[in-house]
């Protein structure tokens, strides 16, 4: 039977531990994704997540449903995330480790191509480009790279983010904008398809 | 409206969070406007691109690593709690070891004196009691006085 994140929260406080492995199975892709998004290295990842996790299990008695568990779990994952970098401060951190993935040279999976004259693949193909949009993405503030990762990967809604974030629209929208300016203006060359 | 805040609307246009009458208006402008347009051609595919990057999963085991984790932090404050006895030994400077102590004795003995000290209501009764012993007394010593008083007077 598959149950709701809110029926497995309201079994979890009725005393059933198989409810919180159901939660974690449900969800550890997710969470190590955004992690891995923000972090930019596996090992941070693994332990970050594990993190998140752990802090779950210890407050999820303190989720009274008042939004939905998926935005409560974000919340948290990006507060460890920022905590995390907080205290790494003086530590360049990484984003994504394009060049550790085995899928490149590989078969890529199915890819969207609706502008034929532009190819993601093509693109991530050349390190040097990955590199430079790894580089553009992580010197995005902790902020904006959080909501754009989000935004990005999770595809949540403004409404959920705002959620999320506790902000409002207007500076969810204006946290997106400001990200993906800054991204485009660094990466302008291979988006041109000039480089 | 200047390009300049034409470009700023074209992240919400992407993400399709604009009203459907903000979206004609840019949808006009991106039709006159080379700039605006190849701005947003490159937002497009910068969407793109983030989107194609693989998704990352974690190492198979997930959750039996995280219930090992789990269980060794249950242990650690079992630990931290039986330890403290002989934790404080070692985490506190003498100094601090004798302040403590003695604030401890200072606790104790001001709580203890509070709760031995006779409270206000019994004072009160005790004072009445004293008070009411002294008027009987007064009361009968009077009464002998004035027998005499009448019967010289008579």
């Amino acid at each position: 039977m598959q149950y709701s994140d809110e029926e497995l929260v309201e079994r979890y406080g009725a005393g059933d531990g198989e409810s919180f492995r159901m939660l974690v199975e449900r969800y550890q892709d997710r969470v190590y994704h955004i992690v891995y998004g923000i972090v930019g290295n596996k090992d941070e990842a693994e332990d970050l997540s594990q993190e998140v996790f752990l802090r779950v299990y210890r407050f999820l008695h303190r989720f009274k449903g008042k939004s939905r568990f998926y935005t409560w779990l974000y919340r948290l994952t990006v507060n460890v995330c920022l905590s995390a970098r907080r205290k790494r401060k003086n530590e360049p951190g990484k984003i994504f480790s394009l060049a550790d993935s085995s899928k490149y040279g590989d078969d890529p999976g199915e890819i969207e191509l609706t502008d034929e004259s532009f190819s993601p693949l093509k693109v991530l193909q050349n390190r040097e480009m990955a590199e430079t949009i790894k580089s553009a993405i992580n010197s995005l503030s902790e902020v904006l790279k959080s909501t754009f990762v989000l935004r990005e990967f999770e595809e949540l809604s403004y409404e959920e983010l705002t959620r999320l974030f506790r902000c409002s629209r207007g500076t969810i929208k204006s946290r997106l904008s400001r990200a993906r300016e800054q991204l485009r203006r660094k990466i302008e060359p291979y988006l041109n398809g000039t480089v | 409206m200047s390009c300049k805040k034409w470009k700023k609307k074209l992240s919400s246009y992407l993400d399709n969070e604009v009203s459907s009458r903000e979206r004609s208006k840019i949808e006009k402008h991106l039709k006159s406007c080379r700039a605006c347009f190849n701005q947003f051609e490159q937002l497009g595919r910068l969407h793109r691109l983030v989107r194609s990057i693989p998704s990352e999963k974690p190492r198979s085991g997930f959750y039996e690593r995280l219930s090992e984790r789990l269980s060794q932090k249950k242990t650690t404050l079992r630990e931290k709690l039986v330890g403290w006895r002989y934790g404080w030994q070692l985490s506190f400077p003498r100094v601090g070891k004798i302040a403590i102590a003695v604030s401890a004795v200072l606790l104790v003995s001001v709580s203890f004196y509070i709760w031995r000290s006779p409270t206000s209501y019994e004072v009160n009764i005790k004072v009445f009691e004293e008070e009411y012993l002294r008027s009987q007394q007064m009361n009968s010593f009077v009464g002998e006085l004035a027998l005499p008083v009448f019967f010289e007077i008579e």
